[in-house]
């Protein structure tokens, strides 16, 4: 096959841990989305007994159509890609993924008669283990079998993605999930070796905001996990030095009250005089070491812990400073001063609000790396908060398969190029 | 009895577009031998009859005498009394290219057509001008193998001088997504495989 005919035809498909983002290059600026999940369908169900069988599991836009209000819902739905690993045996993580991905592919078949396959692009977590890689693999080789829709395939990390995306060839890209966050530096090359996880994300914010919501009396709607989240998301703050900024905070209650009224309900959540809880929460996603939150930790609320997922080590406390530096660090000593000055933020755990009336203690997610990298004796930084987080990783992966030439063949040793399925 | 047998022969002969030939009758040994023509092809029909079979291993020497016939006209038939053609494997028969026909006094029928001994020798000798054409054409192509060979060693000999091209991807393509516009990362990403080696 030809160039022309791979950079006609790239496609790219960015497994995240919400939405699945898919689509050719021909799509532009925008890829198709979809929920990264799948419905497996109560077949003894009554309904389904009287209209007919449904499909063994249903993904994409029509999965609302096959929701029932059922106690066991929650087994039934399934999202493969919680804190970007699939585990070896989790089958029915594996039957979405293979469903999501033949659904994306089918749904961008294009007329040409001379069509012979897309060149896809899948982008992973930079911790996703070698086993995805292959089950990945086999996945497009067995849609290829079947409909003739992948020429070649190849896979690569979420990091470099971003990277790519964002036109910077040397950086380090610290991508912030629900999950968990990854420090992946890049130069040229993601430097695999290099990669840091750390067993935090956006959901143990939650869970710190939960813990606030008790505290303040509102313990009935903690339990709620979609109204912590859009409390989180507008009460919480990162405070530029946490101890001036709670002291500020106290003396001048009403400056900083956190008042929030659930849209289209009649509950409104007034931290009142606690309002100064609402810099714990930006605080412990970057540094949750503050001695403030061992009380939290002495009450129950659960410490991130130091895990291993598959070949993989996550970090529970370490300070996104902290873990920055840990990963330069095993980087070519020439290469470090390069590497500090492009820090890329990505994920919808850095997407935090500084309001105009509290800059003098409340800052943005760059702002707060800042300051976190000089507490490690490192100034010379520039760190950038992501344009477009929904699509940047998409992007990225048609950069790189528009890019790679199509005759470099994919390497394990490596990591990287194209695995065809066939001559 | 013989005659009536050559009859009944004559006339199957006849009902199927053959005329006796001049000279249409000889005898062979015990046998009676009838000679037909017709149809762009030379019949001849070795009798025996059942006196001629009385003694021991004379069909098989009928037989025998009508394989002998074989190269003398393009078929060959054998006639028997249906009696006798019941022990008779008609496999032999077939084997040798031979007809049988078998015979009493209501008529003659044809057992085991004879194959046509000279078509099948031009069959033959199709086939042998065929493989001498295959050798012709193996030669030449061994030939042709041999002078590309040595083209491809002295071509292996001469040293190209190419001059390097520098392309910019980026100006292939028409109306290009804003993240592909400027970015470095096009030509790093092109250079992959060609920097290893």
């Amino acid at each position: 096959m030809s160039e022309e005919y791979k950079r006609l035809y790239t496609f790219g498909a960015d497994y995240g841990t919400s939405d699945f983002k898919f689509g050719p290059i021909a799509c532009g600026e925008k890829p198709e989305i979809i929920e990264n999940r799948g419905y497996f369908p109560d077949k003894e169900s009554i309904m389904y007994r009287i209209v007919g069988t449904p499909k063994d599991i249903v993904v994409g836009k029509e999965i609302p159509l096959y929701l029932e209000a059922r106690e066991d819902l929650a087994s039934r739905l399934v999202y493969p890609m919680r804190n970007g690993i699939i585990k070896r045996d989790d089958e029915r993580a594996w039957r979405v993924v293979y469903e999501i991905t033949r659904y994306g592919l089918s749904s961008f078949r294009p007329a040409d008669p001379e069509f012979d396959g897309f060149y896809v692009v899948a982008s992973l977590s930079s911790v996703a283990p070698k086993y995805m890689y292959e089950k990945f693999f086999d996945i497009y080789r067995r849609i290829d079998e079947e409909e003739r829709l992948v020429r070649a395939a190849t896979i690569i990390p979420q990091p470099l993605s971003v990277a790519i995306a964002h036109k910077v060839p040397t950086c380090v890209v610290l991508e912030s999930g629900h999950g968990n966050t990854q420090v992946c530096p890049i130069s040229r090359y993601p430097i695999r070796s290099a990669i840091l996880a750390i067993n935090r994300g956006g959901g143990d914010a939650n869970a710190l905001t939960a813990e606030i919501l008790k505290d303040c009396g509102y313990g009935d709607l903690a339990r709620e996990e979609a109204l912590v989240r859009m409390v989180k998301e507008n009460i919480g703050l990162v405070p530029l030095d946490l101890d001036k900024a709670v002291k500020v905070a106290r003396d001048e209650p009403e400056r900083f009250r956190a008042k929030f009224k659930v849209k289209g309900t009649r509950i409104t959540i007034d931290l009142a005089e606690n309002s100064w809880m609402r810099f714990l929460i930006g605080e412990y996603v970057f540094n949750p070491k503050h001695e403030i939150f061992q009380s939290y930790f002495r009450r129950g609320m659960p410490r991130p812990k130091d895990v291993k997922v598959g070949d993989v080590y996550f970090r529970g406390m370490a300070d996104f400073g902290e873990a920055i530096v840990e990963s330069v660090e095993l980087c070519p000593i020439e290469l470090q001063p390069h590497l500090y000055r492009r820090i890329l933020l990505s994920g919808g755990n850095f997407a935090w609000k500084a309001p105009e009336k509290l800059r003098d203690v409340a800052i943005d997610s760059a702002t707060k790396m800042e300051r976190l990298l000089e507490k490690q004796g490192i100034s010379d930084v520039k760190v950038t908060m992501i344009e477009d987080p929904q699509f940047s990783v998409w992007k990225g992966c048609i950069v790189y398969g528009y890019a790679v030439p199509e005759d470099y063949g994919w390497s394990w040793e490596r990591m990287e190029g194209w695995l065809k399925f066939r001559e | 009895m013989n005659e009536d047998i050559n009859m009944l022969i004559e006339r199957f002969f006849l009902s199927r577009n053959y005329q006796p030939s001049p000279g249409d009758r000889l005898r062979l040994g015990e046998n009676l031998i009838l000679l037909f023509k017709g149809k762009g092809e030379r019949v001849i029909v070795s009798i025996a009859s059942e006196k001629d079979l009385a003694e021991r291993n004379s069909l098989l020497r009928a037989v025998v005498k009508a394989v002998s016939l074989k190269g003398r006209a393009d078929k060959v038939y054998i006639a028997l009394p249906r009696l006798y053609a019941s022990i008779l494997d008609s496999k032999i028969i077939r084997d040798e290219a031979l007809g049988l026909l078998i015979y009493d006094e209501r008529g003659v029928e044809e057992a085991v057509p004879a194959v046509n001994v000279s078509s099948k020798n031009a069959d033959i000798a199709e086939w042998i001008e065929e493989i001498k054409r295959l050798r012709r054409e193996m030669l030449r192509l061994e030939r042709k193998i041999e002078s590309l060979s040595s083209e491809i060693q002295r071509l292996k000999s001469i040293k190209p001088t190419i001059r390097e091209v520098e392309v910019k991807v980026e100006e292939t393509i028409q109306e290009v997504p804003s993240f592909l516009k400027d970015n470095p990362w096009i030509n790093i990403l092109s250079q992959r495989g060609k920097e290893i080696e």
